[in-house]
């Protein structure tokens, strides 16, 4: 490594904390640490000890940290500290970045756009203040968009509801230098706002050496669904297209993860008759899942509602090299049609019997839908490219850090008057 | 007109004998003087001696809170000074960080420093900027309007010594050529006798290591007594200092002469048995310059900077290690063996007239007329 290279600062949860985002975190290290100096942070009390085999871990008090903090006594620093803060919309793995994010400029990695529930969690538990957070929801979405937000605060409107108008992600806009997301539809989402430099990377996954998409021909259809499992996740609405089918089609439905209300969804299956016919596991070790995933017919990774953010549900499925069905909507709309069965938003629970019958007819079309998925993966979402972005990303801290504080000045200098402070920001643009 | 016809037409101004407008741009920290204000005062009196009309142009700079620098640097940035009252302005001389950052289309650098919280201070732990949320945005401002500034001269930069030099090239990689010139009394500093004293003549101010000096002076063995001229930056360290001095029971071996006036500095100098200068990093240093014309040795620090362009230990002064005791010997070194001292400052003496530091050198390379 050239001694300029920034040092990278990479705030994120980590394995063993149960969300993706740690996963792909530790996914991604040993191209990242290839490539540039690496600290890993985290706000949680502990971590796997083997992630120390790829680079120092240290935990992060965001509301104290500062960047002599980050600095490394024995080192240079010509090219600087960069801090990726990863953001998304659990409070419990994110509320704590959040106030970090709000007091230090960084670039954020924008996981979900809808951000209403983790800013929530984070007022509840006084890691923002009210005032705060309302006053910013107002900058944005205007008054209407306070009235709704208080609302969804005192209950009377579901947080995910609030996040399909109002997604919040802007907030973190605020003190950011730049922002990265992993979809096109989230780098429209924050270019358009113009507010500060937007990178797009595609999200990484290392692919496994091998992988076959051949399936049995026989016996019941295997399905699966597996990962946090909210109302977007279309559970009940499956359950519901499989009932439908009747009693003489042949499948076997194990659901592994977290669901919203699993009494809920038990009385459901009972109701309906399935309860020898669909499993629920709870969260199951990874190398279980993925060996579930290869022998599974289709898995259901279907998000309605979606804000358009990438899934690394999906990346895993396509390793497995396994048939999928997604909601024609956001990031899943992008992907090409070979790869994944796709169903619209509106009548879901038809579409999902019409697929399911075409399935269990020729399986063969599930295991072709299974094998270009892979081809997929391995093509766009190959961790090196996605480290060498990163590492783009931060050689370029510098001029965006530049950037942001002058259009931050220029904000300030104009406060109040956010239309003036862009054009202010723009003609800095052309003098500096 | 581009950069190169501009410059064009001032090198033919300036050979020919014609005047030029000259713009001497510094930064000023209100009520603080110090060297880098001598240096500009002085610069503008040099350009004025060879015949140009000089305006000293002083920006006030303030560092904090962070919102403070970044309007400082804004405030800077803004400031056109390519013309006045209707009348081209022919050239600008950039001296300090921000104040080099105005705008003018035939402008020279002649870095006195970079601000240096975003450089050296930063990697040593000492900038302020370290314990500010939005310091390493901060940083990157400053690094960032150095380089814009840098890339956009089409002339050689010129650093005000060989250790800025190696700052710049080591934090921006940015090539410079130092370029010496006298310091204030240049003219009036004379020799005198090997007095009984060690001189200190710098202000109060925790950069140049004070403390240290009391330190070293506390282990001494023999008769060493110290002499402090210069006005502290705030009285807090002064007291500081003079608590320092008494704890460690050195009190009567020291004097505090304060500000003093130039007859009473040049005779300091004159009659002292060797001049301690012992900063941290210094950029420059006319305190090296002002012993060797006063035929002084001078000692000095292995992490100083620039002083040890000029100082080689042994032969114009000793260059001692940052501590105590490494300071301690050297002292009492020099003030039992004048033979040593005298030698040593002759050797200084003779070192600073080989160096070509002059002021005409120095107008004419900034004019160019000495570098083509």
């Amino acid at each position: 490594m050239r001694s300029d290279e920034p040092h990278i600062h990479w705030v994120s949860p980590l394995p063993p904390a149960e969300t993706d985002i740690a996963h792909y975190t530790h996914r991604i290290l040993p191209e990242l640490t290839e490539r540039a100096d690496i600290t890993l942070w985290t706000d949680a009390p502990s971590w796997y000890p083997k992630l120390t085999k790829y680079c120092p871990v240290r935990h992060l008090y965001p509301g104290e940290i500062s960047p002599s903090d980050m600095r490394d006594n024995s080192k240079g620093s010509a090219g600087g500290d960069v801090m990726f803060v990863h953001m998304g919309n659990s409070g419990i793995f994110h509320a704590g970045f959040l106030k970090m994010v709000r007091r230090i400029p960084t670039i954020v990695v924008l996981h979900d756009l809808a951000l209403q529930e983790m800013y929530f969690y984070a007022v509840s538990k006084g890691l923002m203040e009210l005032d705060g957070y309302l006053d910013e929801i107002e900058q944005w979405y205007g008054e209407a968009g306070r009235r709704e937000a208080l609302l969804s605060r005192d209950g009377k409107i579901p947080a995910y509801e609030l996040s399909q108008r109002l997604p919040g992600f802007e907030v973190l806009m605020k003190n950011a230098v730049a922002i990265v997301t992993h979809t096109s539809a989230s780098h429209a989402a924050v270019t358009e706002r113009s507010f500060v430099p937007a990178y797009q990377l595609e999200l990484p996954y290392r692919a496994r050496t091998t992988a076959s998409s051949e399936r049995s021909i026989s016996g019941p259809l295997r399905l699966m669904q597996f990962g946090y499992i909210g109302q977007n996740r279309r559970l009940k609405e499956i359950i519901q297209a499989l009932a439908d089918l009747g009693p003489d089609f042949d499948f076997v439905f194990d659901i592994c993860g977290k669901l919203g209300d699993p009494e809920k969804i038990k009385l459901h299956c009972e109701q309906l008759g399935l309860t020898d016919k669909i499993n629920l596991h709870g969260f199951v070790p990874e190398p279980q899942l993925d060996a579930m995933l290869e022998e599974v017919h289709l898995v259901f990774n279907l998000r309605n509602p979606t804000m358009g953010e990438a899934s690394g549900s999906q990346l895993r499925i396509w390793d497995a090299a396994a048939a999928s069905v997604v909601t024609d909507d956001g990031w899943y709309g992008d992907i090409p049609e070979e790869a994944v069965f796709r169903i619209p938003k509106e009548n879901e629970v038809s579409s999902l019997k019409i697929l399911l019958r075409q399935i269990s007819q020729d399986r063969h079309a599930a295991m072709s839908k299974g094998n270009k998925g892979r081809e997929q993966l391995i093509a766009k979402h190959d961790p090196e490219t996605y480290a060498d972005g990163i590492v783009q990303v931060a050689h370029n801290f510098s001029r965006d850090a530049h950037d942001a504080v002058l259009a931050n000045a220029a904000r300030r200098v104009l406060a109040g008057n956010h239309a003036q402070a862009d054009l202010l920001r723009d003609r800095l643009s052309t003098l500096f | 007109m581009d950069h190169r016809t501009w410059r064009f037409l001032v090198k033919n101004r300036v050979k020919e004998g014609r005047l030029i407008r000259i713009a001497v741009v510094n930064t000023q920290v209100p009520f603080i003087k110090g060297g880098a204000e001598l240096h500009a005062s002085n610069l503008c009196a040099a350009l004025e001696q060879h015949g140009h009309d000089v305006v000293k142009v002083l920006i006030p700079f303030k560092w904090y809170p962070g919102s403070t620098l970044v309007d400082n640097i804004m405030a800077a940035r803004l400031l056109d000074l390519s013309e006045s009252t209707g009348t081209k302005i022919d050239m600008m001389v950039g001296l300090r960080f921000p104040a080099y950052l105005a705008q003018h289309p035939n402008k020279v650098f002649w870095i006195i420093h970079q601000h240096r919280a975003a450089y050296d201070l930063w990697d040593s732990g000492h900038s302020d900027l370290l314990h500010q949320p939005d310091g390493s945005s901060l940083r990157e401002l400053i690094r960032e309007e150095d380089r814009n500034a840098f890339r956009k001269t089409p002339y050689k930069i010129y650093a005000n010594s060989q250790n800025v030099t190696k700052r710049l090239q080591k934090y921006t990689q940015q090539p410079s050529t130092p370029l010496y010139h006298p310091p204030p009394n240049h003219k009036l500093l004379r020799q005198g006798q090997f007095g009984d004293y060690l001189f200190v003549p710098s202000r109060l101010t925790p950069g140049k290591r004070q403390d240290l000096i009391l330190e070293g002076l506390a282990q001494t063995r023999g008769p060493v007594r110290i002499v402090f001229a210069g006005a502290p930056d705030t009285q807090s360290y002064f007291d500081y200092l003079r608590q320092k001095a008494g704890d460690l029971g050195i009190e009567d071996r020291i004097t505090w002469l304060g500000e003093i006036s130039d007859t009473e500095l040049i005779k300091y100098y004159a009659n002292a048995r060797a001049v301690i200068f012992v900063p941290q990093d210094e950029d420059y240093g006319y305190i090296t310059l002002e012993a060797m014309l006063s035929g002084k040795p001078v000692i000095t620090s292995t992490d100083s900077g620039g002083p040890l362009e000029f100082i080689r230990h042994k032969r114009e002064g000793l260059v001692s290690k940052p501590t105590p005791k490494d300071l301690a010997q050297n002292f009492s070194h020099i003030m039992q063996d004048q033979s040593l001292a005298e030698t040593m400052g002759a050797a200084a003496h003779e070192r600073y007239e080989s160096m070509n530091i002059n002021w005409a050198h120095v107008v004419n390379t900034l004019t160019g007329r000495d570098n083509g």
